[in-house]
């Protein structure tokens, strides 16, 4: 009766713990952005496998990147998700019943569990844990299967699943598999258990040393720890250390307590109502643990931040200004890709204050301080204003730095289609035509390449074909203004050159050749001047003594006239001219202006300093 | 027992059968066939090319659309391989291979090409006729595999190839040290057992490999404007010219060309492996950019490229390089004159990647539009010198696109270079037969064992060396050896500093001390 209460128990909180992570990956931390945080890419063929098996681990990469391609897909990437966290409770809870009464192992076998939800909550972790952590439990199950089998088979068993581990799956996995072969030896309790554990030690360690020194791949530290080895851009999460010293622990707790721990649930019928209680109480426990791990692991702001670059590389400028509006302004690329948002929906001269722009112009175009996290970004910029060839540049600086990255490749091709070299094109294509993802994506620009009229007939294509500039002369990623001029100069109607120009000076107090430039409203056919070009023209005219009428046709409008006039009468009249007694009342009053910017948020003012490094 | 025997017996020579009927008839015999009067399309182009008697097998694609393909090669004295495949792509068994090439070196081999199409029967295209050379090629090429280079770099690394085969094994990889950037691996005269390459970053320096022994240099002194940049090892083995300059890279906005490569300054020194000792002559470090120094097979002649002192009010566009030499007595360390070899005034050009055959006759070098970083210019060609008469002439196996870095076989029978004509993205390695009148015969790009390699690969195979045998030091000493002891080269005291030039950090009370 007892094991029907149990199996029953377990079974409906298994059902609710799933149905709980399968609401909370699907739609709160999104496989969608995990995908596109990650961007991994799995190509078919020889040549991409080859890349992987030479090494140590490798296959345990490879296989994550062929399952964590579906991500790209929010259902199938929760159903994978949740695949591998059922199939490593599954073993989890095989190797435990060899030490623990079932009672326990319901609720022990959700600790990996937890774990992983709290690891999969982080859009950077990827799957080659989950993989290595997989492999070494089916390794360690399969060898328990053959526990009572010859010794000799037991060895050569042993052998073969430590070198799989070690070539294909990496010295954490073969560490992980071999400690639990060692436990299940001494827990076997023959003559020979400790013989052959003191064998399968020497073996492990053998075997970690020889793969170690000798591939040309690989220094010794990261074949025997590899995800526990820190790299540039790559910091373990310390989840990791509980998550693989589990099952040693846990198992040689089993070990030393075996035998002496008492099923929690009492004998015979009479007791059935109370092993009723004791029951549910057991299976409720981790239906609350899951709770609380959700709420300790989901992170609202990393989201927010993926989640505005994922609506900014879909055009949804809409979300991007609402994602925006939830981030600090410290980060750059947030900023950036505000201003983005507010040049698509018609706002960047009008509402460019409005937001708190402490970067300057280092938060309207990266390329000053660029470094490997803000490549793409940089790319978008430079296609956004039809610059192919820069767009072309950043996009494979892109692909340097995070290798065959879809977005990357994807950019690479359409700029080349447009730039009409397309056997270069081609070649990026038919990668991409490797992969499950990007198949269909690349077959249909593969029927542009050499086809002028499909090409034509593309709107985005021939509108990048018609801005790109026609002129040869070096990018000046440091003198940004300079190539906005050149584009501008070269094609008057590439209005996004000019609005970026304009902001640029303005963000960089430049307003003398904002006012030198006002030819090109009426060239662009503006119905009104943006309320920011209008500030800094009062400011220029304040600046020069002159007078509106100078302007010739630019008439300035009566609110930013009014406004002007009230802000200097709150600085100068009010506050006799001290900035930081009339911050306060500036700042309620006119924060959104060109002014008020200048005055107090500019980094030339505040003397802020990019701490980024500039290249990586 | 005896029962069992016979039907052991029979079961064996059953086996025998098998394999006896399906190597008969696993070829067609294609009695019938249709002739096409055209040549077919393969890649790589394996047509009327000249090829090393040591070659790795020549896998090729068939670009025409069948149901089967069957390929059969043969010689005049008959014998050959026959390949049948279900799909497009001519995978040649390597055993097969290797006898044919040693059976018919010094002639002819001829390819037919047929293929069957659904209802259609048997078509068969023009006899493919290729040569076999009589010369072997160096065995092993190094290179560099890179993304296409810009301003950043993650994943590199230095690899040498098997050109017998298909093996390629890592000479070092970054993955082991720290991804930092490695280039300029060179060898003394195809030696492998000399070979000196830079790492950048960290760990940084120059390993230098001499017979066994290996060690970290630090090239960087007070007195040289950087550390040192493009090698060329003296052939006596003890003398390593390099090129010091301060470089920068520049991004066109439209037309061909991605990015060029710019030098501020650049002058040459000389690194004295036994004194460890950087020397240079107010001849070569003068206000003009002399870059990519190289050594005449006999040891007596440093050439070198020259180009106008930096002006940032000159278009880059329009700085072109000349090619220079000058005397030097590596016995006595004595320094001769400069001559000119060639001026870019005279050929419209500008001069770049000077390398000279191992039997002193030809002087191989690339000619671009301007600068010297020709793997950028789609302009870049090669060009062959007769140094007997110091006459030179385009080669007739340029394309449109880039042909840059380029190596001389050992016996000065072949040479391989660096060139972008299949995709105009990729370097790819083609190689090309010299003969005895000074002609270079139809390239042949580098075979792969999967045929559709390169149309996928988007690595680039930069700066191809030949070497005559593998590299033997193992990747981990290197990787040690970079992580060891640096030893710092000193600069020669009794230089003439006054007549450095400008771009060099001198210090001269420095030198006093």
């Amino acid at each position: 009766m007892n094991y029907k209460i149990r199996k029953i128990f377990n079974v409906i909180t298994t059902i609710v713990v799933f149905a709980v992570l399968f609401v909370y990956f699907w739609r709160s931390v999104d496989p969608r952005l995990i995908d596109f945080s990650q961007q991994p890419i799995f190509f078919r063929g020889m040549i991409f496998f080859n890349d992987y098996l030479i090494l140590p681990g490798g296959l345990a990469e490879y296989i994550s990147l062929f399952i964590s391609q579906f991500f790209h897909f929010a259902l199938a990437g929760t159903i994978l998700l949740l695949l591998i966290l059922y199939f490593v409770m599954f073993l989890t809870r095989k190797l435990l019943l060899i030490f623990f009464s079932s009672d326990y192992v319901h609720i022990i076998q959700f600790i990996p569990v937890f774990l992983l939800v709290y690891l999969h909550s982080k859009y950077s972790y990827t799957l080659k844990p989950d993989i290595i952590i997989l492999v070494s439990l089916l390794f360690a199950a399969g060898y328990y299967y053959f526990i009572n089998k010859r010794i000799v088979l037991r060895i050569i068993l042993f052998i073969v699943a430590a070198v799989v581990s070690v070539l294909f799956f990496g010295g954490v996995s073969l560490m992980l598999f071999s400690s639990l072969a060692i436990i299940l030896e001494i827990g076997n309790k023959k003559g020979t258990s400790a013989l052959i554990a003191i064998l399968y030690f020497i073996i492990a360690a053998v075997f970690i040393f020889v793969v170690g020194s000798f591939s040309p791949y690989m220094n010794f530290d990261k074949v025997m720890f590899d995800i526990f080895i820190p790299e540039r851009y790559y910091k373990p999460f310390l989840a990791l250390y509980p998550l693989f010293l589990f099952y040693p622990a846990l198992m040689i707790t089993g070990l030393i307590f075996s035998g002496r721990m008492q099923d929690i649930m009492l004998k015979g019928d009479e007791h059935k109502t109370i092993n009723r209680i004791i029951a549910s109480l057991i299976s409720i426990i981790p239906v609350i643990l899951i709770l609380i791990t959700i709420r300790f692991s989901y992170d609202k702001d990393d989201k927010a931040l993926i989640e505005l670059n994922y609506h900014a590389d879909n055009n949804d400028w809409y979300y991007v200004l609402k994602a925006g509006e939830k981030l600090p302004p410290n980060n750059r690329l947030v900023l950036f890709q505000i201003n983005r948002a507010l040049y698509y929906r018609g706002k960047l001269l009008d509402d460019l204050f409005s937001y708190n722009q402490i970067w300057g112009e280092d938060g309207l175009v990266l390329t000053r301080y660029y470094n490997s996290r803000i490549l793409m970004p940089i790319s978008d910029y430079y296609f956004d204003l039809g610059y192919i060839k820069e767009s072309l540049h950043w996009a494979n600086e892109a692909l340097t730095k995070n290798e065959f990255q879809p977005d990357a490749v994807k950019r690479i091709a359409l700029s080349y289609i447009i730039l009409g070299e397309y056997k270069k094109a081609r070649k990026y294509l038919n990668l991409l035509s490797k992969s499950i993802i990007y198949r269909k994506w690349a077959r249909h620009y593969l029927n542009y390449l050499d086809n002028e009229d499909l090409i034509t007939s593309d709107p985005l294509l021939r509108k990048k074909r018609d801005l790109m500039p026609k002129r040869d002369y070096f990018a000046h990623i440091n003198e940004p203004e300079l190539d906005l001029y050149y584009l501008l100069q070269e094609n008057p109607q590439n209005k996004m050159a000019f609005e970026y120009f304009i902001a640029l000076l303005l963000l960089k107090h430049d307003v003398g050749h904002v006012v030198n430039n006002l030819h090109y409203l009426s060239e662009l056919n503006y119905n009104h001047i943006p309320r920011h070009i209008e500030e800094a023209v009062l400011l220029y005219l304040l600046s020069r003594g002159e007078s509106e009428a100078q302007l010739g046709s630019i008439s300035i409008s009566k609110l930013t006239r009014d406004s002007f006039s009230n802000y200097n009468t709150i600085l100068t009249a009010k506050y006799r001219g001290n900035l930081h007694l009339a911050q306060q009342e500036l700042s309620e009053k006119y924060r959104n202006t060109l002014w008020y910017y200048l005055h107090y948020v500019s980094p030339i003012t505040t003397k802020r300093e990019i701490k980024e490094r500039s290249i990586e | 027992m005896k029962r069992k025997q016979y039907i052991l017996i029979l079961f064996v020579l059953v086996i025998l059968a098998g394999i006896l009927l399906f190597s008969i008839f696993r070829y067609p015999r294609i009695a019938k066939y249709d002739e096409i009067n055209s040549m077919p399309e393969i890649f790589p182009d394996y047509t009327s090319v000249v090829i090393p008697p040591n070659i790795a097998p020549l896998n090729f694609s068939i670009k025409e659309e069948a149901e089967r393909y069957y390929v059969s090669m043969y010689s005049e004295s008959g014998n050959g391989i026959r390949i049948i495949s279900g799909n497009n792509k001519i995978i040649i068994p390597s055993r097969k291979w290797k006898r044919f090439l040693a059976s018919n070196a010094g002639s002819s081999y001829y390819t037919d090409i047929y293929i069957s199409t659904k209802g259609g029967g048997w078509k068969k295209f023009r006899t493919i006729i290729n040569t076999i050379a009589d010369e072997q090629i160096d065995s092993y090429v190094v290179f560099r595999l890179i993304n296409p280079a810009y301003l950043l770099w993650e994943k590199m690394g230095i690899y040498q190839r098997n050109v017998e085969n298909f093996s390629m094994k890592p000479v070092l990889v970054n993955l082991t040290t720290e991804k930092n950037c490695m280039n300029c691996h060179t060898f003394c005269a195809n030696n492998p057992d000399k070979m000196m390459l830079h790492l950048r970053g960290s760990p940084g320096g120059t390993i230098l490999y001499d017979e066994g022994n290996v060690k970290m240099l630090n090239t960087s002194t007070l007195f040289t404007m950087s550390s040192c940049v493009y090698p060329s090892w003296h052939p006596g083995g003890n003398i390593i010219a390099f090129s010091v300059n301060k470089i920068k890279q520049k991004f066109h906005s439209a037309g061909i060309r991605g990015q060029t490569v710019v030098d501020k300054a650049s002058d040459l020194v000389l690194y004295d492996i036994k004194k460890n000792m950087i020397t240079t002559s107010p001849l070569v470090s003068t206000r003009r950019l002399e870059n990519l120094p190289v050594w005449s097979p006999d040891g007596k002649y440093l050439y070198f490229i020259s180009g106008p002192e930096y002006n940032p009010e000159v278009p880059d566009t329009l700085v072109k390089y000349d090619l220079m030499r000058i005397s030097y007595d590596a016995g006595t360390g004595q320094w001769g004159k400069v001559d000119t070899v060639l001026l870019s005034e005279e050929t419209g050009k500008s001069i770049s990647f000077p390398e000279i055959s191992p039997d002193g006759k030809y002087l191989l070098f690339c000619m671009a539009d301007y600068g010297y970083f020709t793997i950028y210019s789609p302009s870049s060609d090669l060009y062959l010198m007769d140094l007997e008469t110091f006459t030179y002439s385009k080669l007739d196996i340029n394309s449109p696109h880039v042909e840059s870095f380029h190596s001389w076989s050992s016996n000065s029978k072949w040479f391989l270079f660096a060139s972008k004509r299949i995709d105009g993205l990729n370097t790819m390695i083609f190689f090309s037969y010299l003969d005895d009148n000074g002609i270079a015969h139809k390239p042949v790009l580098l075979p792969q064992r999967d045929p559709e390699f390169y149309s996928t690969f988007i690595y680039n195979f930069n700066r191809p060396v030949f070497i005559t045998e593998k590299v033997q030091v193992n990747p981990k000493r290197l990787t040690r050896t970079a992580y060891g002891k640096i030893q710092k080269v000193n600069f020669d005291p009794s230089v003439d500093i006054d007549a450095l030039s400008g771009a060099t950090r001198i210090k001269k009370e420095d030198i006093k001390d």
